[in-house]
Formats: structure tokens, sequence, C-alpha cells
């Protein structure tokens, strides 16, 4: 019999493998990274046309949940949409009723409920994708994962995605604590080009900082991949 | 009881407010801003009773906001003013009725155009180059009309607003000393307490 084809049974040793099938999705989608500096937190991912008809341009890979809150993703994106517009509407609920900003931790425990709702519920399949959700709390940088079984983490710096082991052996060996902005912004513009097919149109990076993010332009990500280049 | 009033000038618009609050004969608070703040170009100054003139402007603030994010995009005036306009609409033949406030929506578009927006609670929805809201209708609309021309300045604007401020005090029964006024501008918001 299997045990794979309903997301609400269990298998003999304790699986749910609609969960792990979704988590494969996940390691198929394009990379994404996040690096936790001192007064920055920097999101990079990877963008891929789908033919050269395609405007890469076009594609927004980090979304923007707040003034000072950004999230990026690794999987299906059409889920990821679906989940930022529910944050989205979760950080302006939490402000009606607070009358404060929510915390980093609040939206991504938020966020890996609402994926682990979907690995309890007949009839429907869990988000394909891991989030990376990044922004302030208490003046401190924050970085959080979530994944596919509702599971939720704080990082210094990771990676998701194809090559997301490799990306993650480099910046085990690079990161380290208290990066000022532009070395963050360095080191994951490095962690990415390492894997990424070559060219600016195919990185995106945003910076968050305490009160705001700058989303960098195309030129502005051409300076840094030829920075980047220069230095290796 | 609440005086809200403003007028669009050349480049800039401004919306005033009366600060007070009163419950029967007590006077609360002289100080309240009626104001609302929607981003850093647009005013939203609301008048009604206390709990649905901010549990109103909490709603246009966070749905502004929400709207914002989703589309990734800037709102201008006229697709704002039409938002809040369908709040308005969809609450009156809901469940708890429409939202007891009315508003004077202001501000200026990206490319320095201004534009004044008159909003009742049944959704009606007007731009306007100068009007008021409440009691202050009956004692304005005719300074405004007489002193308005085209192309204001700010200093002349700001003129007109003292006269209307300086005519509530004469005129109006309920005594209303603090008046607090926004001017938005191209540059971004100013407050001033008269």
């Amino acid at each position: 019999m299997s045990y794979d084809t309903a997301l609400t049974v269990f298998s003999p040793d304790g699986q749910l493998f609609q969960v792990e099938y979704a988590m494969e999705a996940v390691k198929r989608g394009l990379c994404c990274v996040g690096v936790r500096g001192k007064d920055a937190i920097i999101l990079g991912v990877e963008k891929k046309a789908t033919s050269k008809l395609q405007d890469v341009k076009t594609i927004k890979k980090v979304y923007q949940l707040d003034h000072n809150l950004c999230m990026t993703f690794s999987g299906l994106n059409a889920d990821a949409r679906i989940l930022a517009n529910q944050t989205r509407l979760q950080c302006q609920q939490y402000k009606i009723y607070y009358e404060d900003d929510p915390s980093v931790d609040y939206i991504a425990k938020f966020t890996s409920q609402q994926q682990q709702k979907f690995t309890q519920r007949g009839g429907a399949r869990p988000y394909g994708i891991s989030t990376l959700i990044a922004g302030f709390s208490n003046n401190k940088p924050k970085l959080f994962q979530t994944d596919p079984s509702g599971a939720c983490s704080e990082w210094k710096a990771t990676s998701l995605g194809k090559s997301a082991k490799q990306v993650k052996d480099f910046l085990e060996k690079h990161w380290r604590e208290g990066l000022h902005e532009k070395d963050a912004l360095l080191l994951t513009t490095k962690a990415l080009m390492d894997v990424v097919e070559s060219g600016n149109k195919n990185i995106e990076l945003c910076v968050i900082r305490k009160n705001e993010c700058w989303f960098l332009n195309e030129n502005e990500v051409e300076e840094l991949t030829k920075i980047t280049a220069q230095l290796q | 009881m609440d005086s809200i009033f403003g007028l669009q000038g050349g480049d800039f618009v401004i919306i005033a407010c009366d600060g007070s609050i009163a419950h029967s004969i007590l006077k609360i608070k002289e100080t309240e801003d009626k104001i609302l703040k929607l981003d850093d170009h647009k005013i939203f100054g609301i008048s009604g009773e206390g709990a649905d003139r901010n549990s109103f402007g909490e709603l246009v603030h966070k749905n502004h906001s929400l709207i914002r994010y989703k589309t990734g995009g800037y709102m201008n005036l006229q697709e704002t003013a039409h938002f809040v306009r369908s709040m308005y609409a969809q609450a009156i033949r809901s469940r708890d009725g429409p939202h007891q406030c009315n508003g004077l929506l202001g501000g200026v578009d990206s490319d320095g155009t201004p534009s004044l927006y008159w909003l009742d609670y049944l959704g009606s929805l007007q731009k306007i180059t100068r009007g008021a809201q409440g009691y202050a209708n009956y004692f304005l609309l005719g300074l405004l009309d007489n002193q308005y021309k085209p192309n204001l300045t700010k200093e002349e604007g700001i003129e007109i607003i003292k006269k209307c401020i300086k005519e509530l005090q004469t005129r109006f029964l309920i005594a209303q000393n603090k008046f607090i006024v926004k001017i938005v501008t191209k540059q971004g918001i100013e407050v001033i307490t008269i």
C-alpha cells in the first residue's frame, strides 16, 4: 500500500511523504541566499528566464511584507505569492490590534503556521516553498527560515534551493559576526555568483535596513557583480 | 461637532481640523489630531464620533498599506480616493452598517499635482478645490468661496485657513481653541498648530 499519495497518512516509519516531496520541490527550486549583518540583512535570489523572449527584469522574487520586512523563497513561484499576500495581511492586522509593528519572529511563526496547516488537511497539498524572512526586531537584525513542514528557525546566514549545500559551505567559511552592510552585500553576491549562471540579469538583491528596504536596481546589481568578480 | 476643512492650491493641499474631543458638557481633550497621515504625501481628515473616526481611519491606513505592498506600487490620489469611497460604499449595506464618519482626503501626486476629495459616510465622492465637513460647512463655505482663487501659493492658503479659524472662533457656538493644520506639498507634510 502506498503511503505517499494522501497527505493525511503517515507511513509506517513515521514519515509524511507529501511533505517530504514538497521539500524535494524546494530543493529543485532556484537558489536563494540570506546573510545577516550587523546593521542590515541581505537577501539574494536567482532569477531565471524560461525563454529568451521573457523579460527577466520584471520577475520579482523578493517580496516586501512591510516597510522593513522582506521575504524570499525557493520553490514554486505561485505558492510564494499566496503566502506573501497572507503574511502582508497579517502584518497589517497585527498593527490594527497592537498599534505596533509585528516582530520578525512573529511573522516567521505565522508563515510557518500557515505552512503547517496544509500538512494536516485532507484534500490540500503543502506549500511547495521554503522561505527566508528578514527584518528588524528591537533594533536587531533577524533572519528566519521556514519550510513546507511548518518548521521555523533563525539563521545567521543560509541558502535554499539548488546548490544550497555548496552555498552553505561557502557561507560557513566566510560569514562572521558583525558584518557591515557593504561586506554582507559582497558576501551574498559572491555566494550567489558561484552557483548562478553568469550575468547580473539573473540575480535579484535586497538590503533590509532598520527602517527601510533597498531593492537594488539593474545597474546597481551589475556594479556589484563587477566588483565581486574583480575581488575573486 | 468636529470641524474639518481644507483647500487645494497650485502645488499644495491644506486640511485643518479642530483639536477638541467633548463628552456632553466636558471638553476631554483640545489637541486631538483628526487628520490621519496615509503616507508621506497623503492625508485624510476624518470627522465623526471618536470610535468610528479611529476605527475607520485605521482600516483605511492599513488597507492602503496592504494594497501598496501587494501591488508593489504607489497609489495616486485618485486611486486612493476611489478606494476609500468603495470602503464606505461596501459598508452601507453590510451587517454592521455604514462607517459613521465623513472625510476630506487630500494630497499631492508624484508629479506635483495636488487634489482634494470630499467623502461622506454613504460613499459620496467629489473632487473639490475647497470644502468642509460638519458644522464648519455653514460658517466657512461662503468664506472659502470668497477667498479662493486658482493657483494659490502656500502662504496665501495658510492665510485663508487662518481667516477660517478666526471665523469659527468668532461665530461658532462651540468654543474651539486649538486647530491642527496639515499642509502637503511635493516635499512632504508640514504640521502647524494654530
